[in-house]
């Protein structure tokens, strides 16, 4: 009878990995540290506005539309507190999520006027630093997958049998994940205008 | 009739083994990573590939660095970037833990090229000096055709870039490290000699038996023969020795143990770990010494001193194994059971499950193992567990699973046999650092 327990227990011990437990312990610190590399990732980008906006300005300094635009998303960016626990308040999430896509493609822009600019285009700072944000949306975009994947894997854990009757027992939730950052802008068709007249000739 | 525990028991058997099969499920994908250039596109010559290899080779044994050179006609429909990000994901280039690895990238038809930087090269090749290499050094070769030209000069900026802060982390210099330390010699196998007073095949042969008495019975021994311990005595090396180990080679020095010889005095000690104290004879290693070893190393029988030496550490190992409680027991069963025995449940489980079913399968493939665990261990508790899991494990058919699982995932790793060269990655990481260009 007392070996019959002890080897229950041992047989429970070394099989609730099995149940998914020891897993989802493991994939929920891998979403941790994804999602530490995606705020750092962001933060990154954000640090690098101030300066590419000077540069910018220096050659440019008619676009106004553009670089308030660009300004405008970093001081939103910024009035976002960016915690750890943001995974874990989807509606938290969704609001980082928005403000950061603002942010994306109020760069994009400000790198397409750029191109109008041959001496802006030419200087060696704007050169840096256009080389510095490319590889920082890179890294942004391989944060964000590695991200997606961590949150996926998890989720996959916590919904599939038997691991599911595990994180029924303790609780555990699936987590939110990033959707496709510009749906919006994906599924309209981009408008050419020809007519319209240049900013830069007002 | 059952009683209810009974039942309990037998759901909660069940029920765990389904576990169980979840546990054995997992997948590897395999990179194939085989040379450090490697050129899909056919531009490179035979020498100009062996040529930048070797610079690369040379690269790596001065400073660790891993730097490789991909060619690929297309990445399309990938863009760059993301086939760029899955093929260090895959090579895993660079050492663990320092993360300084490198990708040279070319899709040639598509006109790009990339330079991938590892998370620990990051701070000396930042995205901008990244593409002041790609822009000042590469594409204007290439825009020439001259591909192997634009791959040198490249790989020559960037190794100047990452070992000139290597060269000025060495001048600043390292940490010091203990003083005392440093003469002693790391683990390198089972029979160290230092003085080479043994020959290679008597090293082997007597590394082999002390594996038999030693590290098959989970208490790993060792052999060390020096020149001399001056200035410490022969007792004050030998806990050094094994402490050293401990604290550099991951050896867990409570079960191990390490007979020294001191080669100018003639003397040797054994140094035993704390499990091992415990439980051996008093007043036993003094005796192997003075009366078995010490003798014959006076005699200058080298060899048979150490043999005859290993032969008496046998006998106390198993000695000491011999009064142990069953849970050590089990554990040590568990880790020796060879899996020849295990694939043979396995294999006669399945077989007599499809010739008699499940049931009768299951109580036929239980008593035979139970009978088989019986014999080997010679423990009531060992033939009941072996007993009971296979059958359990019989009836709800979990070794066709695993059968199926096992062909599934051999079939997979097949690829990666092959090659024979000798470059891999050494599990560097990658975040996406780095610049693209084109031409």
């Amino acid at each position: 009878m007392r070996y019959l327990i002890v080897l229950v227990s041992l047989i429970a011990t070394l099989t609730l990995s099995g149940c998914g437990y020891n897993a989802m312990q493991a994939q929920d610190e891998q979403i941790k540290a994804a999602w530490a590399e995606v705020l750092n990732q962001y933060q990154r980008r954000a640090d690098l506005v101030p300066n590419l906006v000077n540069v910018v300005k220096g050659y440019a300094a008619h676009e106004k539309d553009v670089l308030t635009q660009v300004t405008e998303a970093r001081s939103q960016v910024g009035s976002i507190k960016a915690t750890p626990e943001l995974i874990n308040d989807p509606e938290a999430f969704a609001k980082f999520q928005q403000v950061q896509s603002q942010m994306t493609s109020a760069l994009s822009r400000l790198l397409v006027v750029s191109e109008n600019y041959p001496n802006l285009k030419a200087d060696a700072s704007f050169r840096d630093l256009q080389a510095q944000l490319e590889g920082t949306e890179n890294r942004v975009t391989v944060a964000r997958n590695r991200f997606i994947k961590a949150v996926q894997e998890y989720n996959v854990t916590v919904r599939s049998f038997p691991s599911n009757l595990t994180a029924m027992a303790f609780g555990y939730k699936t987590k939110p994940s990033f959707e496709v950052e510009n749906e919006k802008a994906i599924s309209t068709a981009p408008k050419v205008d020809f007519n319209a007249p240049a900013p830069s000739n007002k | 009739m059952l009683s209810r525990f009974a039942r309990w028991f037998v759901g909660l058997i069940l029920w765990l083994s389904v576990c169980l099969t979840t546990a054995a499920w997992a997948e590897v994908a395999v990179p194939t990573l085989t040379a450090r250039v490697t050129d899909l596109t056919g531009t490179l010559s035979a020498g100009q590939r062996s040529a930048l290899e070797g610079e690369l080779q040379a690269i790596e044994a001065r400073s660790t660095n891993q730097i490789a050179v991909l060619m690929v006609p297309s990445t399309q429909p990938e863009s760059i970037e993301q086939y760029s990000i899955r093929v260090v994901e895959a090579w895993k280039l660079g050492q663990k833990g320092k993360d300084n690895g490198l990708l040279l990238l070319v899709a040639k038809d598509d006109h790009k090229v990339r330079v991938e930087v590892g998370y620990g090269l990051e701070g000396v090749i930042p995205d901008a000096i990244a593409r002041q290499v790609i822009d000042g050094l590469i594409t204007p070769r290439f825009k020439q055709g001259d591909f192997a030209g634009g791959l040198t000069a490249g790989v020559q900026q960037l190794a100047f870039l990452i070992e000139g802060s290597a060269a000025a982390k060495v001048a600043a210099g390292p940490a010091p490290e203990d003083a005392s330390a440093s003469t002693l010699p790391s683990l390198r196998g089972e029979v160290m000699d230092l003085t080479d007073t043994l020959t290679e095949e008597q090293a082997y042969a007597l590394g082999n038996s002390l594996r038999e008495i030693g590290m098959d019975r989970g208490k790993p021994f060792f052999v060390l023969i020096v020149p001399t311990t001056a200035p410490d005595t022969i007792a004050q090396y030998g806990a050094r020795v094994l402490a050293h180990w401990g604290a550099h080679d991951n050896l867990d020095i409570a079960r191990s143990g390490v007979m020294v010889i001191a080669k100018d005095t003639n003397t040797a000690y054994l140094e035993l770990g704390r499990d091992l104290q415990a439980t051996w004879a008093p007043g036993a290693s003094e005796t192997i010494v003075s009366s078995i070893v010490e003798p014959k190393l006076v005699a200058g029988d080298y060899y048979g001193a150490v043999q005859d030496g290993i032969l008496e550490i046998g006998k106390q190992i198993e000695a000491s194994n011999a009064n142990k409680t069953f849970s050590e027991r089990l554990i040590e069963w568990a880790g020796d059971v060879p899996t020849i025995l295990v694939i043979a449940v396995v294999v006669v489980g399945t077989a007599l499950r499809w010739f008699l079913g499940p049931l009768f399968g299951a109580l036929t493939t239980g008593g035979l193992a139970g009978a088989g665990a019986w014999f080997v261990s010679g423990t009531i508790e060992m033939a009941l567990l072996a007993g009971g899991l296979s059958f359990v494990f019989v009836l709800v058919g979990l070794f066709n699973w695993i059968a199926l699982g096992l062909s599934g995932s051999s079939g997979g790793s097949g690829s990666s046999g092959g090659g024979g060269s000798s470059f891999s990655g050494g599990g560097g990481s990658f975040g996406g650092g780095g610049a693209s260009g084109s031409w």
